[in-house]
């Protein structure tokens, strides 16, 4: 009893370029009335810190993604903020190599789950493959997207789709109808 | 709640119904293959799994719809590879109601059973077919006879090689026609029994060429064509028992042989037979005739 090796903790932070990070855990609030607020052109990484206890206590980075938008509306609701960005273009990341490049109208970040939604005109590209949809959410803790409404995808290697919902990796090298296949 | 419940499970079996399947194509404008299957994945150059009314079709280059292959099972796993600048199944294990078809001009090759896998082969594309086994050698062709008022007309006439069977491995071979098209054929079947053997025996008597029905029971049957000349043949062992019926009622069974090899046209009908036994003049024929009630006795 006391003896044996101290069980690794692991703490998480989140940071967001110019966005404060926001805990998961933070207690409810009284509703508030939203706030918006208007901003120029600009961009984001998004990154996310591991903290991994053993012996020391050792540092890692993940980029999640990286964000550039032409105007942005920031509303800020119950003290929790959303980013809703137009014109955006930027790059999804996959073992923190840029890996997927997106081009859309507007996007919103999803910051409680690491999720960044991508709607109007959708183009994901990644070498001469591109893809095509109506909505594309970049799941950024498995790596893949998934796009929705009449989805097509087509590279040197060949095409899959129309298809509703599909799931591809930020290579855009695999492609399933469901998540379970991109088990890590 | 009951009702709730049925009208619940009606939409979800609906929206199942209403599922878009998942499709690959090789090309997205002028295609050669197609693959799909109602869930699973695909990451080509590397490997694909897929369930439910999984279909795998690869079309003639040509863009030639009768030029086809073209295999259907409930569950399939295997490699996307390139070859020669294609892309190409290889390594794939089906499960599931099989069923395999290989079309060409006016020739197509049809195999089904329970579980099989296809492989690419030293330029050969091989299948291996388990459970059950029924294949089919259908060919089509068109023969011109002589009417008894002298004209002549062109008869469209089908002559159909089939086999029951528990295994089976078929090989095909992808080559250019003096068209240049692409043509995919049997190279040759090695089908392992007990097995039942149907064909179609080309018959010349003074009315002219007439058909006749072949059937053979044996262990073994080995079809195959060699090479250049496209010699196509036969060879069923083990077990052997052997019929011939002309469908008029005149046929003949043939006993005390250990093998028979059948010598094919093009159209796979049977020119030629050879009988062989392990000692001399065991071979022999017995000719029977049915009567008007459909039993069988000797003549």
């Amino acid at each position: 009893m006391g003896c044996g090796k101290a069980k690794p903790e692991i703490t998480k932070e989140k940071s967001g370029g110019n966005v404060p990070p926001v805990s998961p855990k933070e207690p409810l609030k009284k509703k508030q009335e939203p706030i918006a607020v208007a901003l120029g052109p600009g961009k984001s990484n998004r990154v996310e810190f591991w903290t991994y206890q053993k012996l020391w206590f050792t540092t890692f980075r993940a980029d999640l993604w990286f964000i550039e938008w032409q105007s942005a509306n920031l509303a800020l609701i119950n003290g929790k903020q959303s980013g809703f960005m137009f014109k955006v273009h930027g790059n999804v990341f996959e073992k923190n190599q840029p890996a997927g490049e997106f081009f859309a109208d507007h996007a919103e970040a999803d910051r409680a789950v690491d999720r960044l939604i991508l709607e109007g005109r959708i183009k994901i590209k990644s070498g001469k493959s591109v893809m095509t949809a109506k909505k594309v959410e970049w799941l950024a803790g498995n790596e893949v997207f998934k796009a929705s409404g009449e989805v097509f995808l087509e590279g040197p290697d060949g095409s899959v789709g129309p298809v509703d919902v599909l799931f591809a990796s930020a290579k855009l090298n695999k492609v399933a109808s469901s998540l379970q296949y991109f088990k890590k | 709640m009951k009702r709730f419940q049925l009208v619940v499970f009606l939409g979800l079996f609906s929206l199942a119904l209403a599922q878009k399947p998942i499709v690959y194509k090789d090309n997205a404008k002028k295609p050669t293959m197609i693959i799909q299957g109602n869930q699973g994945f695909f990451a080509p150059g590397e490997n694909f799994e897929l369930s439910g009314n999984v279909q795998i079709r690869r079309i003639s280059s040509s863009g030639d719809p009768s030029v086809e292959t073209l295999m259907t099972c409930a569950k399939a796993s295997g490699n996307l590879v390139r070859v020669n600048d294609k892309m190409e199944v290889d390594s794939v294990r089906m499960t599931g109601g099989i069923q395999f078809v290989q079309k060409s001009e006016n020739r197509s090759t049809t195999a089904s059973g329970d579980s099989a896998e296809y492989d690419l082969k030293d330029g050969l594309k091989e299948v291996n077919v388990k459970g059950g086994v029924e294949i089919s050698f259908d060919s089509q062709s068109t023969r011109e006879t002589t009417k008894q008022d002298g004209k002549k007309e062109s008869a469209r006439i089908s002559s159909i090689m089939s086999t029951i069977s528990r295994s089976a491995t078929l090989t095909f071979k992808s080559k250019l026609d003096d068209k240049k098209k692409e043509i995919t054929e049997l190279q040759s079947a090695v089908i392992r029994g007990p097995i039942q053997f149907n064909g179609t025996q080309l018959v010349k008597d003074a009315a002219g060429e007439k058909q006749q029905k072949v059937f053979a029971k044996a262990d073994k049957m080995t079809y195959s064509i060699s090479g250049e000349s496209g010699k196509r043949e036969v060879k069923l062992e083990g077990n052997l028992e052997f019929r011939q019926n002309d469908g008029v009622g005149e046929g003949s069974i043939v006993e005390g042989a250990n093998t028979v090899v059948l010598q094919l046209n093009e159209k796979n009908e049977i020119l030629k037979l050879r009988f062989k036994s392990e000692s001399p003049n065991q071979v022999a024929t017995t000719i029977t005739k049915v009567n008007s009630k459909g039993k069988k006795g000797g003549a």
